[in-house]
């Protein structure tokens, strides 16, 4: 039998195990949570990102059980695997997007993850304060929930966005750089 | 009847039902044909063509480079923007059950207790429920209209609210046989409960305050104010099973008696 | 000549300005050099939007549940038509006299509703706060709404993303905005 390519899996995953619920009900609570940080942080946008990104951690670490679970996904091979994998069956079974995987570092240690669409930020205008387009990472959870899951399958990563449409970019960025390998059986890199 | 000045209680006291006695004056607009669009991108273009779309495929009307087909407005030219009324692809529940979850430990954090737990839980709850309710202007564009009575408020957040954001309708709405003011909407199995377990050291909690939230909104949105509060009510077939108990302000009842 | 649109007013259920805004070309501030006139035009509008929430209210009664209040009344060669969505926000659109049919100011109304709606969605937008609408992305969605309506303007290309609008909208001039506050003359209560 031929082997699946991860956009085989997502899809399939996608279609016939995911339990499904209105994109509009995440969109306006994860809204309804970054609205209230805001609140809570008095607009300190630095620290907002940091709660933000606390949370996604909390929701990975546990989120990758799911994952494992639903997927069947055995070890990736190389960092380059673990991309696919994020992009193609990760945000497809969760968030039903599959960003695209661009600008790999020469050391094949680095990739951005491009988002065409967000749906955690749909309906989303930056506040009009002059500091939020440049200090606020409105959908910074998702790298928390990059860096938990990774973390608990042995890959050690730095995940930040470097640029989103809601600040008035071209395009939304997230820079995951692997750090360490955290077992030594696992080989990194593209041979 | 007060002008300009009008609150919103006053002027929604005067709402009625009965057909429509303006037809004097905006005869001269063509009111019989309300056509049903529901697409943001295409509106500006003359409709004529579209009246017999469903409501299924009228969510993708904003694919199609709809060429105007009437005569009668071909000077419009497409706006584009954001099409509100795309049907918004469904996500995982898990990823609705994720982020819950974590919005429940975060307000943890300096609270004194389980009644302001609930009340924050609630204040999210209200945040969306707002958003929903203008949402459905468009979801429901056939049948969108302001609704001027409670029963009927409550039948639309009942099926229509619940279904749009639960993907199911509650099931069901009860008048309280003692409280004249009490209404109960019933969730046998609420989503926010379902995925959730509640924190150690807040066993009473219920997060069904969050959807208490959103239905407090809705009635507020839709000025008939309401205090909403969730109980839970477990029996053996549906052990997470919610009475949302929606209290109605005391003018809510003076306007309803007004109108009857 | 079909007719031009030369109003846009915006007002929240407690009959508070959320936004009024003039399309007059004749007397647009950037060309005319008599500043006077300009300012006299704004004010006039100002006071065509309050006309107009009386009608709204003396209809308000007898009228069905729909949003459609259809033509209010016809003042110094402009007709105003009203619409008032699900959560009583007002919405007052001026056309300076000239042809118009119902099924077209109805989409047009829609369109203008739904930008509103698109507004509300914001996870930061307060409804509750009552304060006149600031945001750039709603003005933008508007006066584009508008222009292609009254013909001076080809509608822009469509973005593929759109919430890519918001970077465009902070690049359009903020000019000729002519959304005032008022004082708070009408408390009305809210509800909590």
């Amino acid at each position: 039998m031929a082997v699946r390519t991860p956009r085989q899996v997502g899809e399939d995953v996608w279609k016939t195990r995911i339990e499904k619920v209105n994109a509009e009900l995440v969109t306006l609570t994860y809204g309804s949570v970054v609205a209230q940080l805001c609140k809570d942080f008095r607009n300190d946008y630095v620290q907002v990102n940091e709660q933000l990104e606390s949370m996604g951690y909390n929701i990975g670490i546990r989120l990758i059980e799911d994952f494992l679970a639903r997927t069947n996904s055995e070890r990736c091979r190389s960092f380059k695997d673990t991309a696919e994998m994020i992009s193609k069956v990760g945000f497809k079974i969760f968030l039903n997007i599959t960003p695209a995987i661009l600008n790999w570092s020469q050391d094949n240690k680095q990739f951005s993850l491009i988002f065409d669409e967000n749906p955690l930020a749909d309906f989303v205008e930056l506040p009009d304060d002059g500091k939020a387009v440049n200090e606020l990472w409105y959908s910074n959870i998702l790298c928390g929930v990059l860096r938990g899951a990774l973390e608990m399958v042995q890959l050690q990563v730095e995940a930040e966005f470097v640029s989103d449409v809601l600040r008035g970019d071209d395009a939304t960025e997230m820079k995951v750089t692997l750090v360490r390998v955290l077992e030594d059986e696992m080989p990194v890199g593209d041979e | 009847m007060r002008g300009v000045g009008t609150g919103h209680v006053d002027s929604s006291l005067h709402r009625g039902v009965t057909a429509s006695a303006q037809a004097l004056i905006s005869s001269a607009v063509d009111t019989s044909s309300l056509s049903c669009y529901s697409d943001f991108a295409s509106l500006l273009i003359t409709m004529s063509k579209m009246q017999s779309s469903s409501r299924a495929s009228s969510d993708k009307l904003s694919l199609r480079s709809s060429a105007p087909s009437s005569v009668l407005a071909p000077r419009r030219a497409t706006i584009y923007d954001r099409n509100v009324n795309r049907r918004a692809p469904d996500l995982a529940l898990s990823a609705f059950a994720f982020l819950f979850s974590e919005m429940v430990q975060y307000s943890q954090k300096n609270v004194k207790g389980v009644q302001e737990m609930e009340n924050k839980l609630s204040a999210y709850g209200y945040h969306v429920g707002q958003r929903v309710l203008e949402l459905s202007a468009i979801r429901e564009i056939k049948n969108a209209k302001r609704e001027t009575r409670v029963l009927g408020l409550l039948q639309f957040i009942n099926t229509t609210i619940w279904k749009a954001i639960f993907g199911k309708p509650a099931d069901a709405l009860e008048k309280s046989k003692d409280q004249e003011d009490e209404y109960m909407i019933i969730d046998n199995d609420p989503i926010s409960n379902k995925y959730i377990s509640v924190p150690k050291d807040m066993p009473s909690l219920d997060c069904a305050s969050f959807q208490a939230g959103v239905i407090e909104a809705v009635m507020d949105g839709c000025q008939f104010p309401a205090r909403v509060t969730a109980h839970s009510v477990p029996t053996d077939l549906h052990p997470l099973k919610t009475v949302f108990l929606v209290k109605l302000d005391p003018l809510v009842l003076e306007r309803e008696r007004y109108m009857r | 000549m079909p007719s031009a649109i030369r109003l846009l007013a915006l007002m929240g259920r407690e009959n508070n300005p959320l936004y009024v805004r003039s399309f007059d070309r004749d007397t647009d501030s950037d060309t005319d050099p008599d500043r006077f006139n300009s300012a006299k035009a704004d004010l006039r509008y100002h006071f065509l939007a309050h006309i107009a929430l009386d009608v709204f209210a003396a209809r308000l009664p007898s009228k069905s549940a729909d949003s459609d209040f259809g033509l209010l009344f016809v003042q110094d060669g402009i007709a105003i038509y009203g619409w008032m969505t699900n959560t009583g926000v007002k919405i007052v659109l001026g056309f300076s006299s000239g042809e118009v049919i119902g099924s077209e100011i109805r989409s047009i109304f829609r369109a203008i509703h739904f930008a509103y709606i698109s507004l509300v969605c914001n996870a930061f937008y307060s409804v509750d706060e009552r304060r006149p609408i600031t945001s750039r992305k709603f003005d933008l969605s508007v006066c584009r709404i508008v222009e292609a309506w009254n013909g001076s303007a080809p509608a822009p290309a469509p973005p593929r993303m759109s919430t890519s609008t918001v970077g465009s909208a902070r690049a359009a001039p903020a000019g000729e905005n002519v959304t005032m506050t008022y004082g708070q003359s009408r408390s009305g209560t809210p509800v909590a």
